[in-house]
């Protein structure tokens, strides 16, 4: 480049900052024949939030400019993800922007959704509500922030003495508590994703890391790339991207890990592997009792054993399909003492109808063998969403659940509630409400036929596309005129499709908010943009109803002295009211509705810091101590001697919430039993439904976001390669899915995301277009409640051959 | 009966690079790695000794060999504001042409400078802007990670590996080489946006508007180095985007420099330093 072009170019640069607004101190002025000055990027304001997408629990940064979200950047602060996202991640900004955002209350008239205005929708609410509040129900979601559950909470179940209350997560995570309870006595997982930096072993069981917690599993994957070594083990029913990644890959029959685990138990216990000291100090015995109850009955040791006979490795083979080779590597694996082995699970043990059981087995063979309680050895569940631990596990807002890990069954339990609500004891109703599918049964059942929810109000989710059987179960509203749904959203969804009431939200950084993610880590927010148009958040919704009750007189929303049970005073002492949309933001809601909560975190040990000392962190794992400084100390490793500080002194190992209060852990026993349905000669194939990584549940939102949606735009059957050919069925032809409760048609998908073995196939679920629930089937677990989506019986045709070629 | 921590095994920790490193030690990496592989660890401090003493050679001979590379011309008329009294700097650019001369041992090292050839400003600026937008039309704003404008293998980074692992420019066609290392899992970030896109039936638009790219960094005065208007993390190789297989305009005028922080310097906000001013 000569002299002169370099000025010339020098130039044009500096005639192009001038024009961006920006100032040169020196330098010629521009002249010439400049082409048209580039825009200069805006000046960006960055702040810290949690992804809203699964319950991995990022941290983003939010790039802000001219009042919209215009960059997001992987939090280098964030132990979670260290400056790392997934492809959802890096686009959640756009999630905020979707062209048919709700911004106005819409009622049904006549059939359509008519604009309202606000002070009108919240009457027809508060009009519900009064007109009958026992038959008047709530579904919210692990979506809710903490204070919008909290809220939730207190309005059903301190307000209106109603306890059908139900979240989302029962169709996602009940399993995994109900694992946990009867394991522990105490809900979440006792490790942390630290285990993920420090195992040697990763089982991941019917678990796909690498689309479903891509930052997770990238993070065990990328120790290898730096030359550290660790062994990845798959234990599933289809080959995904995780088993491209891993050593072995075990693929077994649904339903059968029942007997895998059993199998190991079996031989962990013949082959004289097992950790005798740990069991011995720390174990204790259980078996199913008569009829059925979530803390069974204790057993022996001897009784164990027996009871773990049958499983011989030859029966796990015969049972399961992985073969016995197979079976005593896991085993192997887990009588070794010189290495650490994590186990990582999401949907594929807890949507199961034997959830429970399959939890406390997989819980059992860590105990058994002493993996557990260092760094690297844990059993550890995976949540799907942002804050299905922070605000349903933990806020408690399950049918049977109070604040803080506590049960509306358990007297105590109420009168403290009752106390830190401030209203009279006995208000809170001692008997759980319905969870989700019995509420969803009785909202889609004529109340003259034992119907007995009259109105639903669903808040962030959308139960038009994830609930199983949807016809059964959402669809079949339709035809019920006097049942009422409201529904608040950011989005049109196929709930919405059927809603009366549609309420516009605000969403993520359009409001404060405060989540929990899977390894026990609360995060907070601040708002950062305006929601569109008159979309507000849900906490917003829930006090002015609660307030329009109040000013009617509605005794269910006064406190014993009568005040309004959620009266927030600002730092003069004056009653915010916040109710108020134009007062709402006169204090942080968020900041008092946590404090408030919080007294509660402390009756179970789980005791969260005060909010502020949230605002600079990237989230705290709870329990959360103040140490003598005054600065708030994080727990890592619950229930381990060097970490947790509940742990007595000197002990190595505690369990303080014990079933047995003896700080022992429980060991289970639990029998293979076969799936209540099975493919036959009707219906040959296995159905299992699940997630993509680009697709976030139903896709509400990543649906609008153009790079996801052309990355995976629609759903698909996965089919395996020799069922396909033998049906003379090739790759990218419709065909019809179908099982005993609907069907649909799909395009075929030949070993493309996946593999799904002979006998089975695959759909996604997030696609409004491919309703895939209208085939699920609804049973459930015992215990949890939760259902299966992993497993029907289902067959695949043709289409006929006037409609393949319409 | 505790097992061994992995943080200490062979090949374990020590080998890590940050991100915030990984640029700085970019041209001695492949060496030190390959002192670092076969590393018994028996005696890890002759071996981190002879990894500083070859990281330092490495570092010397690579700067020995940046050279004067034009001839010299005359001396530019600088505009100085009339109050200005100190000599300014020269630019790096600029300093051939000072007359300040190089030190004696450098000029007994002298190479030839390496040949390549700019186009004239005007088509480099046109250039830039086509670059930058077709950038743009991969991306939702500037610092996502760019979708995969061509098929994929579904499950496996080692197809995308063949080509990005190294990048090259066939024709018209540049394949971009990562700017990142030790991310195994490619499509956790990088949608692929073709193929399946024909099925795309839904259409709802999306009016996110990403911030868009910086036509440039900002500089402290005409000719000065710009600095980096982006983050460093994930963006360790600077060549992948600046480099000879980066898009047209895009790329380093003078390639032949190889320690690109040396003069531009990086965001400490954007890249969260710990004096960063991000929250």
């Amino acid at each position: 480049m000569d002299r002169r072009t370099f000025n010339k170019l020098m130039a044009m640069m500096a005639a192009t900052a001038v024009a961006g607004g920006r100032t040169i101190s020196l330098g010629q002025e521009a002249g010439g024949s400049a082409p048209q000055p580039a825009v200069l990027s805006p000046e960006l304001t960055w702040a810290k939030a949690p992804c809203r997408f699964c319950g991995t629990g990022c941290h983003v940064m939010v790039g802000v400019g001219e009042g919209r979200v215009r960059a997001i950047m992987g939090d280098q602060k964030a132990e979670v993800n260290k400056g790392l996202l997934c492809v959802k991640g890096y686009h959640v900004g756009a999630i905020l922007y979707g062209e048919d955002r709700l911004t106005r209350p819409l009622l049904r008239v006549n059939g359509q959704l008519q604009p309202i205005e606000w002070p009108e929708a919240i009457k027809i609410v508060a009009d519900k509500i009064e007109a009958a509040p026992g038959r008047f129900a709530l579904y919210g979601s692990g979506q809710w922030t903490i204070p919008e559950g909290y809220i939730a909470q207190k309005f059903m179940k301190g307000g209106l003495a109603n306890n059908h209350i139900d979240p989302n997560a029962r169709l996602c995570m009940a399993s995994a508590v109900t694992g946990f309870l009867s394991t522990y006595g105490v809900d979440e997982p006792a490790g942390c994703y630290d285990d993920l930096d420090k195992c040697d072993v990763l089982i991941m069981w019917g678990n796909n890391p690498a689309e479903m917690h891509p930052v997770l599993f990238s993070r065990v994957i990328d120790r290898r790339s730096r030359g550290e070594t660790v062994t990845l083990i798959d234990i599933g029913t289809r080959r995904t991207r995780t088993t491209e990644h891993c050593d072995e890959y075990l693929n077994f029959k649904p339903q059968t890990d029942l007997a895998i685990a059993n199998g190991i138990a079996h031989l962990l216990i013949k082959n004289d592997t097992y950790d005798k000291s740990f069991v011995e100090t720390y174990c204790a015995f259980k078996a199913d009792s008569d009829p059925a109850e979530l803390h069974g009955r204790p057993i022996s040791f001897e009784e164990y054993k027996q009871f773990l006979e049958p499983y011989t490795p030859a029966y796990v083979a015969e049972l399961s399909g992985v073969s016995v080779e197979k079976l005593h590597l896991l085993a192997d694996l887990f009588g070794r003492r010189d290495i650490r082995i994590t186990s990582l699970w999401c949907m594929g043990m807890n949507q199961h109808t034997q959830g429970t059981a399959i939890n406390t087995l997989v819980h059992g063979i860590h105990l058994l063998s002493g993996h557990f309680g260092r760094p690297g050895d844990a059993p550890t569940s995976l949540t799907g969403q942002p804050s299905a631990c922070g605000t349903v596990r933990e806020v408690g807002t399950l049918s049977h659940g109070l604040p803080g890990g506590r049960v509306v069954t358990e007297e105590s339990h109420r009168r403290d509630a009752e106390a830190l609500w401030n209203v009279e004891a006995g208000r809170i109703n001692p008997k759980p409400g319905h969870h989700t599918i019995e509420m969803w049964r009785r909202f889609c059942t004529a109340a003259a036929e034992g119907g007995d929810i009259d109105t639903i109000w669903v808040q962030v989710t959308n139960p038009g596309q994830t609930l199983p059987n949807r016809k059964a179960l959402f669809t079949a509203k339709s035809s019920l005129p006097e049942k009422f749904l409201i529904v608040s959203d950011v989005y049109p969804t196929a709930t919405t499709e059927l809603a009366d009431l549609v309420l516009p939200a605000a969403m993520w950084v359009e409001k404060n908010g405060v989540f929990g993610n899977s390894e026990r880590r609360t995060q907070q927010w601040f708002k950062m943009v305006d929601p569109p148009g008159e979309a507000r958040p849900d906490a917003w919704m829930m006090l002015a109803v609660a307030r329009e009750l109040f000013d009617r007189g509605h005794p269910s929303m006064r406190d014993k002295d009568g005040e309004f049970l959620f009266a927030m005073r600002g730092a003069d002492g004056a009653v915010v009211p916040a109710w108020d949309w134009d007062h709402f933001y006169d204090m942080n809601v968020d900041k008092h509705v946590f404090e408030e909560y919080r007294q509660f975190t402390r009756m179970k040990h789980k005791d969260l810091a005060p909010y502020d000392a949230y605002v600079e962190a990237r989230g705290l794992r709870w329990p959360v101590v103040e140490q003598p400084d005054g600065t708030w100390r994080e727990t890592r490793y619950r229930f381990a001697g060097f970490d947790d500080p509940y742990v007595e002194k000197g002990k190595e190992i505690q369990f303080y919430h014990s079933p047995t209060h003896d700080g022992r852990a429980q060991v289970w026993f639990r029998p293979y039993v076969p799936p209540p349905e099975s493919p036959d000669d009707d219906y040959p194939f296995w159905l299992c439904t699940g997630r993509v990584l680009e697709h976030w549940h139903s896709g509400t939102m990543t649906m609008r976001i153009p790079q996801l949606r052309r990355a995976m735009p629609g759903a698909y059957v996965e089919v395996n390669a020799e069922d396909a050919a033998r049906a003379g069925i090739h790759d990218g032809e419709t065909v019809i899915v179908e099982t005993r409760r609907g069907s649909i048609e799909l395009s075929v998908w030949i070993d493309g995301r996946g593999s799904s073995p002979p006998g089975t196939v695959f759909v996604p679920f997030f696609d409004e277009k491919k309703p895939i629930n209208d085939l699920t089937l609804e049973a459930f677990d015992l215990f949890s409640k939760q259902p299966d989506y992993k497993k029907c019986a289902a067959r695949i045709r043709k289409m006929p051959p006037a409609a393949a070629t319409a | 009966m505790r097992g061994a921590d992995p943080e200490n095994a062979p090949g374990g920790r020590h080998r890590m690079t940050t991100p915030a490193n990984t640029s700085h030690r970019r041209a001695g990496r492949r060496l030190t790695d390959r002192f670092n592989a076969p590393a018994t660890l028996s005696r890890p401090y002759q071996i981190l000794g002879a990894c500083v003493i070859a990281l330092s050679l490495a570092g010397f001979l690579v700067g020995t060999r940046e050279t004067p590379r034009v001839p010299p011309r005359e001396t530019p008329a600088r505009s100085m504001r009339a109050d200005h009294v100190h000599p300014s700097a020269p630019s790096y650019r600029e300093i051939d042409s000072t007359g300040i001369p190089p030190e004696v041992t450098w000029a007994a090292l002298a190479v030839a400078p390496p040949a390549f050839a700019l186009p004239d400003a005007t088509t480099l600026l046109a250039l830039k802007e086509s670059s930058l937008a077709r950038r743009a039309s991969r991306r939702a704003y500037n610092g996502a990670p760019p979708i995969v404008p061509h098929e994929t293998d579904q499950r496996s980074a080692g197809s995308c590996l063949a080509c990005h692992g190294n990048g090259s420019v066939l024709g018209d066609l540049t394949i971009p080489k990562m700017s990142h290392e030790h991310f195994a899992n490619c499509l956790q970030c990088h949608a692929p946006a073709a193929g399946l896109s024909a099925q795309d039936r839904s259409g709802i638009a999306n009016a996110f508007d990403g911030v868009p790219a910086p036509i440039e960094g900002q500089r402290a005065w005409r000719g000065a180095p710009p600095i980096l208007p982006h983050a460093t993390h994930m963006r360790g190789d600077c060549l992948s985007c600046h480099g000879p297989a980066g898009l047209p305009g895009l790329r380093s005028t003078h390639p032949e420099r190889q320690s690109c922080l040396q003069c531009h310097a990086p965001s400490a906000a954007l890249d969260q330093a710990p004096a960063g001013r991000l929250p």
